[in-house]
């Protein structure tokens, strides 16, 4: 009875660290996780890679939670860690590691049969914040403005606030999407809806992107679009293995490759 | 035991000679067995109980953790701020009003001109969509190094014919003149992926439309100015209340930031303390000592907002004064009469926005840092706040009440669909139907409980929310408050989907009712020379009005416990429906407390006070299903003295 | 039918009006009840219409294999220079591509879209053994109590209100429920209890810590276990109670205990009905997504459970190894997040965009879904009639 207990326990054990070790677990933003992410762990395992992939693409504070908790072996985020963050992982023993994998550029779309394309800074600011409720305020059709944003878990969300919107919270009218494509599909049904989406998402039918200021969104303009942003891929400790293979890949020239691909701007481009 | 299968031939005998004999441990076997059996039966108070204490451990520190919260949002001064600053959003309220009056007002010259404009323009974008693959391939072309002359010259050619069947293939708007759709046609063949300037005649539209609209402005120049002057008078008090604010905010973090660090240490020294490599916790001690930092003192830094007062106070009356003052010179000549409405009510609202800023300028004397937030105050805060912003950058709120707002409308649409449906569904099929038609009635209604949640709020999603908003832009049934509608994914669309959901739970249980009333007294309704119809509705329904009343509560209870459909399909936006829209307000999106659970428990760490709010949540609706079902058993009690 | 009363009875009012509202009336409700039926017919068209051509094909084996058998993956979409739409895998992209050489104009890559649902059904199977399992054991167990030992008292009205409530507590308050019991407190063996744990308690080679079990099946079973439970204790219930009293009685005098009697007079002819019960259990907890989000779901997951590439054993290792590492390969399928057929539903309505690619994995992943779960809950009304067919006492 005792040896069976025995062999149940360590079995348990077992099973547990075996998983760790064949299996990358990756957490975390929604904008990395929906498309990029598992288009390089496809590409990556053709190439040979012997590892199995679990995915599962929340919003980027997951990532740090999982990472922390030891239930993941990589965390992805579309913003850099937080302080409390940090010090929440390193509680817990882990130290993270940081890899730029990409930038991406917070695209604002709206409806493809509004005339608005292009807004102003401060007319992107008001109309996120609650504070421009007509197009007519800005040149359009006269109708109410609706109002599509990320989930607050998202790090585009928060990017968003800090890049566009100085920091004040988005209008009571928002609504809170689950995700880039889910945004893209409502404002592409809604003649006055506006949304912003990571760029890799902005070719979808019906939107229209919306020049900011003047200046329009591609990987040549990356530098001086004024919302774009880098992309993160974080480690617990600094990666050794199966991870380290996985982000060499990802970094390496054949990462670009599908980084490109997928819509984000290679940091070949970027830098 | 491996004995003969029953009930042939038990070995009854040899069964009875030896459990007589045994005990176990002084306890007579029959009796434990009766124990084990007992003890799975009040599993299910155990579950119950189990789920009440699972919410409560993590959920009831959530009283204390926001009442902390709530004490550093008043103690590094962001409650400061707010009291100017929330009333000073109106003014962005009222601006957007003059902001459309404006708008309103020059339509009425430039209309015209900016339909012209951006008819020709969207023409333009039509073509380029049509012609996107083609000058997709023709760019990388171009783009290719070295070029290719003759792969090029076939892809213009090709571009060329996309082009000139998509030009063909447009319909113009009356307003362009024979000649000018000529010259579009042309303009819109001949673009090309080279050409980065706008065509002539599109030049000459956007021209068109600054020159009306420069008149337009002339001729309305007193509102327009009126309108800048009202948006920019808040610019000197917006900049101190900004000043205050990033002070405050600055106070925050540093006193969450020691927190943190506070706590990291404790946390760092009792990792080292169990780790048992030693360079590890070397590394860990060492960091333990590193995360120091000095402690905020709190009243020193309040003392220079609150030093403030003065000149805050001072900066809102200069800001009243000069809203008033462009309240008297708003002109009246506005546009349209829509314009004219929109202008009546700023100036209306200016004076109410002035006293709202005085007042509030009032009370900053009265405000207090250090005055302690009491756990009524908190709980008044979770109960009645109407607002639920979190992962902010300024304060994080967790008000209820947008919440089950959203959940309380959205239940009363389903309930108000489901009841007469389903009411008469099991009138029908129990005291009209002939036996074929209830053979085929009852399984089918019956199936639907089997259709998972998920895959209704799918077709919420891909079909019924475009399929409510094509009829909404129906004209005949334009009558139709809040027709025609915006978004897809309103409260409505999730009523009408929990109210299917409902139907079955709310039809089998009414049919049970109506089944209950005693065969008597249908028969001395008959007796009387009554019809059908009268002993239907005078006799049964009335007798089993207690099961089918239950039979709402219940389907209620399903409704508003409900999560999926609504995560999917209710439009996820966090506020209080806007009830001034009248009825149409069930057009618009709502959150529920269900949603808000699906939608965030998953992202926030364990034991942030977002999490903890989670939970909180989770146990109103827990109290919230037993309320539900209390009641239902309350009804069926109370109004059923007779049982068949 | 007579515009004027023809007969003497004098009490008889104007029967040809009362005679029209009556037909209206009934034609009212009439069309009030077959409204309902229309739309479920509808909704179940639309889904089939859309669904079924993903699942089925025209000719032999008039399945489409692969999407039965194969894990989701990424769609491909590579369109040639004739406008051709080519729909692809990873593996399959760069052949395409290199056939087509240069002469291939864009490519676009879709989510999930790929490949089959085989992932999803089976953590789904696994969910609904694990679940109907717990759930059979407590709920049978419950369901012989009430029916055959428990008399009326304060402590059977207790347990009968509580299953009643506990069928009316939302799904989503289940999923908390089994974040905090058992995602996150429910007892394990470990060497060294984690830091969230409890309590723990020592037992010298092994310690029993209260730290959780992390997003799995067993902990998503669990939880489908509680959801399920007053369905299968009801129908159990009913089951044992249609078991005509004679039988006991019989028994009973015959000199059989309270046990005997339940062991060989009374279960082996209610089992058949309770496992049939039972399948409406199952359909219900396959259906289920909110107890599942926190406590056993997953996006993406690219290996089936049971494909796990342990460490070669050495040639020398011992046949305990040997079983050890097939014991752990079988305990490792519970203990693992899996997809789940209604989460994937959800993934796909919420996370990937609306058009004729995504719409062929969306429609076909509802349509397998929703014949899964309605041909169970129909096996069950069937097996049921027959049953009681087949057992008229």
């Amino acid at each position: 009875m005792k040896i069976a207990f025995l062999t149940l326990a360590t079995t348990f054990a077992a099973v547990l660290t075996l998983q760790a070790q064949t299996t990358l677990r990756i957490r975390g933003s929604d904008t990395l996780g929906a498309k990029l992410v598992p288009q390089l762990a496809e590409s990556f395992k053709k190439q040979g890679g012997k590892v199995s992939f679990d995915i599962a693409a929340e919003g980027s504070s997951t990532a740090f939670t999982n990472l922390a908790s030891g239930t993941a072996e990589i965390g992805m985020s579309s913003r850099k860690v937080k302080a409390d963050e940090r010090t929440l992982c390193r509680s817990k023993g882990v130290s993270l590691a940081e890899f730029e994998v990409a930038w991406d550029m917070i695209t604002v779309v709206v409806n493809k049969n509004n005339p608005v394309s292009d807004l102003s800074k401060k007319q992107l600011l008001q109309i996120f914040a609650g504070d421009i409720k007509d197009w007519s305020e800005v040149g359009g059709t006269p109708g109410p403005i609706s109002l599509y944003t990320r989930n607050t878990s998202s790090g585009t969300y928060k990017d968003f606030i800090a890049l566009a919107m100085k920091g004040r919270e988005y209008g009571k009218n928002s609504q809170k999407m689950a995700g880039n494509e889910q945004i893209a599909a409502e404002v592409g049904s809604n003649p006055n809806g506006i949304g912003y989406v990571g760029y890799a998402y902005s070719g979808a039918k019906g939107i229209k992107v919306v020049s900011i200021a003047g200046s329009f969104p591609s990987p040549a303009a990356v530098k001086s679009y004024p919302l774009s942003r880098p992309t993160f891929l974080y480690t617990s400790g600094e990666p050794t293995g199966t991870t380290k293979a996985f982000i060499d890949f990802c970094l390496s020239s054949a990462g670009d490759a599908i980084v490109n691909k997928a819509g984000f701007v290679p940091l070949s481009i970027a830098k | 035991m491996n004995s003969p299968p029953p009930p042939s031939r038990p070995p009854l005998r040899s069964v009875l000679l030896r459990s007589r004999k045994h005990t176990i441990l002084g306890v007579d076997p029959q009796k434990l067995i009766k124990y084990f059996f007992g003890s799975n039966a009040s599993v299910a108070i155990i579950v119950l109980v189990l789920i009440m204490v699972f919410l409560l451990r993590e959920g009831i520190d959530f009283l204390p953790t926001y009442q902390r919260e709530l004490q550093t949002y008043r103690r590094a001064g962001l409650e400061f701020c707010d009291i100017i600053d929330q009333p000073l959003q109106r003014n962005q309220a009222l601006s957007s009003s003059l902001r459309q009056a404006v708008s309103a007002s020059l339509e009425t010259l430039s209309k015209p001109a900016r339909d012209r404009r951006d008819a020709a323009f969207l023409l333009k974008r039509q073509v380029e969509d049509k012609t996107a693959r083609p000058r997709d391939s023709l760019t990388q072309a171009l783009e290719k190094t070295p070029p290719a002359p003759e792969q090029i010259e076939v892809m213009r050619h090709e571009l060329k014919a996309a082009s000139a069947s998509a030009v063909a293939a447009l319909s113009y708007p009356d307003f362009f003149s024979a000649a000018e759709r000529e010259q579009l046609q042309r303009e819109f063949a001949a673009l090309t992926p080279e050409v980065t300037d706008l065509p002539p005649l599109l030049q000459a539209l956007v021209a068109e439309f600054s020159t009306k609209d420069r008149e337009a402005r002339t001729k309305f120049a007193p509102l327009v100015q009126a309108q800048e002057e009202f948006e920019d008078a808040t610019e000197p008090l917006q900049e101190v209340v900004d000043e205050l604010k990033a002070k405050a905010l600055e106070t925050k973090e540093k006193a969450v930031e020691f927190e943190v660090l506070e706590t990291n240490r404790v946390r760092l020294l009792e990792a080292a303390a169990t780790e048992k490599d030693a360079t590890e916790k070397a590394s860990l001690t060492k960091e333990a000592r590193e995360s120091v930092s000095e402690s905020v003192n709190l009243e020193e830094r309040i003392k220079e907002i609150t030093g403030r007062t003065a000149e805050l106070r001072e900066q809102v009356e200069k800001y009243a004064v000069v809203i008033e003052k462009a309240a008297a010179v708003l002109p009246q000549d506005a546009g349209t009469g829509a314009a004219r409405t929109l202008v009546n009510e700023v100036r209306e609202g200016i004076p109410a926005h002035a006293r709202e800023m005085r007042a509030a300028a009032a009370t900053l004397e009265g405000w207090r840092w250090d005055k302690p937030v009491s756990i009524f105050s908190v709980i008044g805060a979770f109960f009645f706040g109407t607002q639920w912003i979190t992962n902010s950058s300024w304060q994080d709120f967790f008000g209820f009440v947008p919440l089950l707002t959203g959940s309380l409308v959205i239940a009363a649409i389903a309930i108000l669909i489901a009841t007469p449906v389903s009411v008469v569904a099991a009138i029908y099929t129990n005291q009209f139907a002939s036996e074929r038609e209830k053979e085929m009635i009852k399984p089918i209604i019956e199936f639907i409980q089997a259709i998972p949640s998920v895959v209704l709020g799918f077709i919420g999603i891909s079909l019924v929310g475009n399929l409510i908003k094509d009829v909404s832009e129906w004209s005949w049934l334009q009558w139709v408050p809040g027709f025609p509608i915006q978004e897809r994914l309103n409260m409505f669309n999730a009523g009408c989907l929990l109210a299917f959901m409902a139907v079955p739970t709310m039809f089998s249980l009414s049919e049970d009712a109506l089944n209950n009333v005693p065969r008597a007294y249908i028969d001395a309704s008959d007796a009387l020379g009554a019809t059908k119809l009268q002993t239907v509705f005078r006799v049964i329904v009335p007798a089993g009005i207690s099961g089918i009343l239950s039979a709402i509560l219940l389907g209620l209870g399903r409704v508003v416990g409900e999560t999926m459909v609504v995560l999917l399909v209710a439009g996820n936006r966090i506020a209080i429906p806007d009830f001034s829209a009248g009825p149409g307000v069930i057009f618009h999106p709502a959150h529920t407390l269900t949603g808000i659970i699906a939608q965030e428990l998953g992202e926030v760490s364990r034991g942030s006070s977002h999490w903890q709010a989670l939970f909180m949540v989770g146990i109103v609706l827990f109290a919230i299903s037993l309320l539900v079902n209390w009641c239902a058993r309350a009804v069926a009690r109370r109004f059923e003295p007779h049982k068949a | 039918m007579n515009s004027t009363p023809t007969n003497d009875n004098p009490f008889a009012g104007d029967s040809s009006g009362i005679q029209q509202r009556e037909t209206a009336a009934r034609w009212g409700l009439r069309v009030g009840s077959y409204i309902v039926v229309l739309i479920t017919v509808a909704i179940m068209l639309h889904i089939f219409v859309k669904g079924a051509p993903v699942v089925f094909r025209s000719q032999w084996p008039f399945v489409n294999t692969q999407f039965l058998t194969e894990l989701p993956a990424t769609l491909h979409v590579i369109e040639d220079q004739q406008g051709n739409h080519i729909e692809t895998d990873v593996n399959g992209a760069d052949a395409v591509k290199k056939k087509l050489g240069d002469h291939f104009r864009a490519e676009k890559t879709i989510s999930y879209s790929g490949g089959g649902i085989l992932g999803p059904i089976v953590g789904t199977a696994l969910l609904v053994i694990v679940s109907v399992g717990v759930a059979l054991f407590l709920g049978v167990a419950c369901a012989i109590y009430l029916s055959e030992y428990a008399k009326h008292g304060k402590f059977l009205e207790m347990v009968r209100l509580a299953i009643l409530n506990l069928a009316g507590v939302p799904s989503v308050v289940f999923g908390l429920f089994g974040l905090g019991a058992f995602v996150l407190t429910a007892p394990r063996f470990v060497g060294v209890p984690a830091e969230r744990s409890v309590f723990a308690i020592p037992l010298g080679f092994t310690t029993i810590s209260f730290e959780g079990w992390d997003t799995c099946v067993l902990s998503g079973g669990f939880t489908l276990a509680f959801v399920i439970l007053p369905v299968i204790i009801t129908a159990s219930e009913q089951c044992l109670q249609a078991v005509p009293q004679g039988f006991r009685e019989t028994s009973m005098a015959l000199g059989a205990t309270r046990w005997q009697t339940i062991r060989y007079s009374v279960l082996p002819f209610a089992t058949p009905g309770i496992l049939t019960s039972s399948i409406l259990g199952i359909a219900r907890a396959a259906g289920e997504t909110a107890p599942i989000m926190f406590t056993a779901a997953l996006a993406f997951k690219d290996k089936l459970p049971w494909q796990k590439d342990l460490p070669p054993l050495p040639a020398d290792a011992s046949i305990f190894a040997h079983w050890e590492q097939s014991v752990s390969r079988f305990l490792g399928i519970f203990t693992e997040s899996v997809q789940a057929l209604p989460y994937h539903i959800y993934t796909l309505a919420a996370k990937i965009p609306q058009n004729e690619y995504a719409e062929r994995a969306q429609y076909g992943s509802v349509f397998v879904f929703l014949v899964l779960v309605a041909s169970l809950a129909a096996s069950s009304v069937l097996l049921r009639k027959r049953l009681r067919a087949k057992y008229r006492w």
